[in-house]
């Protein structure tokens, strides 16, 4: 058996009473001095399913209700409990203990907003006769081929200036809201907006009714999923890019 | 893959757990790692989180727009009902037509993982260090897979 490392959180912090990890294994911490890594016992051999990935989320996000939590990222596997202090609690001590610091007391809030296709395509429609004359050329058949296709990328084209221009107004709401805004990749052709929001735990309540009340204001064309409360992941990303802090 | 909290936008009171989605976005991708030994485990997913995040453009997706376009009835007002969205989803209308990229992507990624669950014979992704140092793991089901659902879709 192995342990499997879920994220690293001051030495003082509650467990939750039943916390289980992957595979249902209960969860419980490895303390040295000041720090302690959650961590609960896997099969160093395990193939990653499904449940796995979910399980570290889910772990983070039940800690990160209560306590600040630094995430480590899926698939961080030590031998046991001494090999969590050696390679992971002591040589990270000190960036450790600063990191924990500097997200006393925040969350991680995501923000994810898709154009619902059909509502957009209407926009775009309604907005611009250039794209509705596109369409009044076209028909069925092999000979309306080029014109389907000139139809189809000035489409593409103005989805994408639609997407663009919906992400900045997002942006521009948000940013009223959080401590800080890091947008993430926007990952497929209806997505408009990656937005993690760091925001105090104790600001929570008055961020989900911002968030609520945006959602109401917003175009048809336009959805939130808003989730959450995460342990900063996009914040750390950041801070640790390139050499780990203690490599 | 469920996706949960896709819902009209007048149920968004509160902040909703991660689906399978938004953990292959944060979890495999940000967070802290320990060091070179620990990312070397991690290189197999790493490049199913990259494969994830390719989206075809292309002129089969221009004529999807233009299709989809084509039958749009400008007179109707108001979204959809997220039921009819989840059973366009699955019907396979134009509407899945022209997200066929995008989806595939996810069931894709989805695909990877569940694999697990079904085969446990197969040579596949593992949290196992060692057999991705020796050079054995390679993304093979997961290529397999793309070419398929590209052809679907």
């Amino acid at each position: 058996m192995a342990l499997h490392v879920y994220g690293v959180v001051s030495a003082a912090t509650p467990l939750p009473g039943v916390l289980r990890g992957r595979r249902e294994a209960p969860v419980r911490l490895v303390v040295h001095s000041d720090l302690a890594a959650v961590v609960s016992e896997v099969d160093a051999d395990a193939r990653i399913r499904r449940d796995d990935l979910l399980a570290h989320a889910r772990v983070l996000e039940s800690l990160v209700e209560a306590s600040t939590v630094l995430p480590m990222r899926f698939g961080v596997i030590v031998e046991t409990d001494e090999a969590v202090v050696r390679n992971v609690l002591e040589p990270g001590e000190s960036g450790l203990i600063a990191l924990l610091h500097s997200f006393d007391g925040l969350i991680q809030l995501t923000v994810k907003a898709y154009h619902d296709q059909d509502q957009a395509l209407k926009h775009l429609l309604r907005e611009r006769s250039d794209l509705r004359v596109l369409r009044d050329q076209t028909g069925k058949g092999p000979a309306f081929y080029p014109a389907q296709l000139r139809l189809g990328e000035a489409i593409a084209a103005g989805l994408e200036t639609l997407v663009s221009s919906d992400a900045a107004m997002l942006h521009d709401q948000l940013s009223g809201i959080a401590e800080r805004i890091v947008l993430g990749d926007v990952t497929g052709q209806n997505q408009v907006l990656n937005a993690a929001l760091l925001v105090q735990r104790s600001a929570r309540t008055r961020t989900d009714q911002a968030i609520a009340r945006l959602s109401r204001t917003l175009p048809d064309r336009l959805r939130l999923r808003y989730i959450g409360p995460q342990p900063p992941y996009s914040f750390i990303d950041g801070e640790l890019a390139g050499d780990p802090v203690w490599a | 893959m469920t996706e949960r909290g896709f819902a009209p936008n007048r149920y968004l009171e509160r902040p909703a757990p991660s689906s399978l989605a938004d953990v292959i976005d944060t979890i495999l991708d940000k967070g802290l790692v320990i060091d070179i030994y620990v990312r070397v485990s991690l290189v197999g997913i790493e490049l199913l989180t990259i494969d994830a995040r390719i989206v075809i453009a292309s002129i089969d997706t221009y004529l999807r727009f233009a299709e989809a376009v084509n039958r749009l009835d400008l007179t109707q007002t108001g979204p959809e009902g997220l039921p009819e969205l989840m059973e366009d989803m699955t019907r396979g209308g134009a509407k899945r037509k022209t997200e066929g990229a995008i989806e595939a992507v996810k069931e894709r990624v989805a695909d990877v993982f569940s694999r697990d669950d079904e085969d446990e014979n197969e040579e596949d992704y593992e949290d196992d260090d060692r057999s991705s140092r020796s050079g054995r793991r390679q993304p093979e089901p997961a290529k397999k897979s793309t070419s398929s659902r590209r052809r679907e879709s």
